[in-house]
């Protein structure tokens, strides 16, 4: 069973008869320049009760998104409702005028989206912009307005409300952001809440934070949450019941429990066994490394305030070292802002180490130097994270796949498309791509594509940076498994850059965990996952949810809870102030501590 | 077929592309042969309506009206056409040069070319003609070099975007070279834009030609442009109003289908536009 933890509180959602939303067979369609018509929503009956948490999971393409635009009728241009009924207390929502729907959303259905860079405005005061919605709904005075607004920004446990009421929304991180667009929509206390993807764009730690405080206020609001998610780590620790969709149509809905330990539906077991999870891996000998990280620094040199002072630079990474082997794959976790990518950008030789040294096979990688960066890049190769920006959108496959073979030298044109026929081949697509443009590809042939453009040149590592967390999970697994099976056919090592935990326990042989461009602990997979040592290694596995079958074919969800762990005798874990060092907690096993100075 | 796309259900394409078409045959009949010599002056026919013999009327040294339009839509659509591929060619070169680049080769190049735009486009081609020396290709380059600052600015802006998208270091990481990067990677992905833009100057450019011509600036006489036939119609306009009007009309109409066409082009080609 699952811990029941967020759940306790809550009513049996059956025993209310009637629902604050019921959507009865609502079809959505999308009509074209030329008048033609494509089914987005078919049918769906999804109902949400008082006191109700209901989640939506489906993968891109689904149709979850429309179906809750659809909710507020905030559909894009050229989609329309074509049939069903969206019965809102009492009163049918597909019939309603503009006029209607106005007053009902934000005091009646509130509405929180996935992008809180983009859903605040840059221009406005969070006071003002909290005060917006007040004003339009209630007929309050300037300073109940004011206490309302600060009340509210208390629950959302925002540090400084006073000063956040002044502050603009620049001034917040993401989370932050979410926290205040929560508030200034569950104020209006309105009767649903429709959560599109809240988190999707957080960080783990903070994508927990945001949805425990999204939970607790509307448990005490009493607010019915509609959450639309890809993610069913979330659901199962969320969620009382959940719907699945699948190419705009619900294939099973129910209790969370039943649906996640007991699916009855194919489609929903492919989704929770498309989840990563651990896997036995080889160990290998201990060998020369290929690509070794010597202390390396890297800062972004900062504005200079006057001509000649020094000017005030951000340290991106700073002072790491780690190897790779042949063969073997290093992850490197962290949050965004870790440095994990600006680390792999110094690898690759697209940026100069401000200090330290990276050694490929023994060799300096230094940007300046042409000739011997040109050779190197034949052996070391990247795969980035989103297919969609990394593949020129005017070439075709095979033009893409064939760029990197320019620099192989002595291969005539019959060789070429023979190297590049193979590797298409061997990532799993066949010869009926070979004149496509990336847009007539999906999200996980175009990584696929990516990958063949990386392999043709026989490299010995590759940097896989962030590489299936643009995809959805069935399509994400089959890239693993493809990744793993080129790995095992040819022997690359991968350096794999990933903020997914999940990804990284099924993946790597080692991991290295980065926090503001410092490693705070490293070692082998299994060491780091069964027993983290830093209180940040700790959190990020608390914050991500482990989905397990079971012998007896049913799952599990569970919050991952990491023992605590003590520091070396005489040592403080390091927490960001002053210099450390990387303590040996067991063999192989790094932590990194506070220096003691004295 | 990308054409039939691009045409279906977009009636400003299709007019567009008509009333163009028309007018680069006209041009085309006008390099072959004309009904009459379009610079022969013949003082007992001048200023004659509209008739059989002359179908587009006489003007004031009794020369063929329709003969001139004819050789006048060649050269004013080539020095149109001329000037907006001088503004492009320049334009690109150093838009995507300097985008790429960025620093302080990038601050040089757009404080010029600030300073550049702070005239207004006619009175710099006023200047360049005033040093270039008036003539077809003195027009040419005059236009051109005026509008070369507005294209540079649109061109830098998207290499600058498209130099922070992921292909392009991943042609980097590929081993290739900056040079090849830009002109292989970074240059055919903003040709959207610069070709929209294309479009709109051509119309801009008939304009402006025929601003000049009318300022004497032009194509010296006797040679006929459409802006140079409506400078001299102006003292007869009272007495021969079809001096005026038909250069006149021959203008609009191109504009009109430049302008039809160009918007048809540019909702082609913004992704968001192609219904799917």
């Amino acid at each position: 069973m699952m811990p029941m933890s967020l759940r306790v509180a809550r009513p049996d959602p059956a025993e209310k008869a009637r629902p604050i939303i019921g959507v009865d067979a609502l079809s959505i369609s999308l009509r074209n320049r030329f008048g033609e018509t494509r089914s987005i929503v078919n049918a769906v009956d999804v109902s949400v009760h008082s006191g109700e948490i209901r989640a939506i999971v489906g993968e891109s393409g689904s149709g979850k998104t429309m179906l809750a635009r659809s909710l507020v009728k905030l559909l894009p241009p050229g989609m329309e409702i074509t049939d069903g009924r969206i019965e809102f207390a009492g009163s049918d929502l597909t019939a309603a005028n503009e006029t209607t729907m106005r007053s009902i959303r934000g005091r009646g259905i509130g509405f929180v989206f996935q992008e809180p860079m983009l859903s605040l405005n840059p221009a406005l005061r969070i006071g003002d912009q909290m005060a917006e919605g007040l004003r339009l709904h209630l007929n309050l005075s300037k300073e109940e307005i004011r206490e309302r607004s600060l009340a509210m920004l208390h629950r959302v446990r925002l540090k400084d409300p006073e000063a956040a009421l002044e502050a603009y929304p620049h001034e917040f991180s993401g989370g932050m952001r979410q926290r205040i667009m929560l508030a200034s929509v569950l104020m209006l206390e309105p009767k649903l809440l429709i959560a599109d993807e809240p988190t999707t764009a957080l960080d783990a730690v903070i994508q927990r934070d945001v949805l425990d405080i999204m939970v607790e206020l509307t448990r005490d609001l009493g607010t019915a949450l509609l959450l639309i998610t890809h993610d069913l780590g979330l659901v199962g620790q969320y969620a009382n019941t959940v719907s699945v969709m699948r190419k705009g149509e619900v294939v099973e809905q129910g209790h969370v429990s039943d649906v996640i330990s007991r699916p009855r539906e194919e489609y929903t077991r492919n989704l929770l066994t498309a989840c990563p999870k651990r896997r036995p891996r080889s160990i290998r000998e201990q060998s020369t490394p290929v690509l070794e990280i010597d202390k390396v620094t890297l800062l972004y040199a900062g504005k200079k305030r006057w001509p000649f002072s020094a000017s005030t630079g951000v340290r991106a990474v700073s002072d790491v070292s780690f190897d790779v082997r042949p063969g073997e794959t290093v992850s490197v976790v962290g949050e965004s802002g870790s440095g994990k990518t600006s680390l792999g950008r110094v690898i690759l030789g697209l940026r100069a180490a401000t200090e330290g040294q990276v050694r490929f096979r023994g060799k300096p990688v230094d940007p300046n130097d042409r000739v011997s960066m040109r050779q190197m890049r034949r052996s070391l190769q990247v795969v980035f994270q989103d297919p969609g920006s990394s593949l020129d959108p005017r070439m075709r496959v095979k033009d893409l796949v064939a760029e990197g073979l320019r620099h192989v030298e002595g291969l005539d044109a019959k060789e070429k498309l023979a190297r590049v026929l193979t590797s298409v081949a061997d990532v799993g697509l066949d010869e009926n791509f070979l004149n496509r443009f990336p847009h007539e590809l999906s999200g996980g042939q175009r990584q696929r594509v990516a990958i063949a453009r990386a392999i043709v040149m026989r490299p010995e590592l590759i940097v896989l940076d962030e590489p299936v967390s643009a995809l959805d999970v069935t399509i994400q697994a089959q890239v693993l498994d493809l990744l793993d099976e080129l790995q095992r056919r040819y022997g690359f090592a991968y350096l794999f850059v990933s903020h997914d935990l999940g990804v990284v326990e099924q993946v790597s042989d080692r991991v290295v965990v980065m926090y503001r461009g410092r490693i705070v602990e490293m070692g082998s997979r299994d060491q780091l996952f069964d027993h983290p040592q830093h209180p940040y290694t700790r959190r990020l596995l608390a914050a991500s949810a482990e989905i397990q079958q079971q012998t007896d074919g049913s799952f599990t969800i569970r919050r991952r809870s990491p023992q605590e762990a003590a520091p070396p005798p005489g040592q403080s874990f390091y927490d960001g102030a002053g210099s450390y060092d990387l303590m040996p907690a067991t063999d192989g096993h790094l932590v990194a501590v506070t220096r003691n100075e004295a | 077929m990308i054409f039939q796309r691009f045409f279906r259900k977009r009636i400003n394409a299709k007019i567009g592309a008509l009333l163009l078409s028309f007018f680069i045959i006209a041009a085309l009949i006008g390099t072959i042969a004309t009904p009459y010599d379009p610079v022969l002056m013949d003082i007992r026919a001048r200023l004659k309506p509209p008739s059989s013999e002359h179908w587009f009327g006489t003007d004031q040294f009794g020369r063929d009206i329709l003969s001139r339009l004819l050789v006048g839509a060649r050269e004013s659509l080539t020095i149109s056409f001329m000037s907006v591929l001088c503004a492009l060619g320049l334009g690109v070169t150093i838009g995507a040069a300097s985008g790429y680049r960025g620093g302080s080769f990038d601050r040089g190049t757009m404080a010029v070319l600030d300073a550049v735009m702070a005239f207004p486009g006619l009175l710099l081609a006023l200047g360049i003609i005033a040093v270039a020396g008036p003539g077809k290709w003195g027009v040419v380059t005059a236009l051109g070099l005026a509008y070369t600052p507005g294209i540079t600015r649109v061109v830098r802006s998207t290499v600058l975007s498209l130099r922070e998208r992921e292909f392009i270091d991943a042609s980097r990481a590929l081993g290739n070279s900056d040079t090849f990067t830009l002109l292989r990677h970074v240059v055919p992905n903003c040709m959207t834009p610069v070709i929209v833009m294309g479009t709109s100057l051509f119309a801009t450019a008939l304009l402006s030609e025929s601003a000049l011509a009318f300022l004497g600036l032009g194509v010296p006489p006797p040679n006929p442009t459409w802006g140079g036939m409506l400078a001299e119609s102006k003292q007869f306009a009272s007495t021969a109003i079809w001096i005026a009007i038909f250069p006149g009309v021959a203008i609009s109409l191109t504009l009109l289908g430049t302008n039809l066409f160009g918007d048809a082009l540019r909702d082609h080609l913004d992704p968001r536009m192609n219904g799917q």
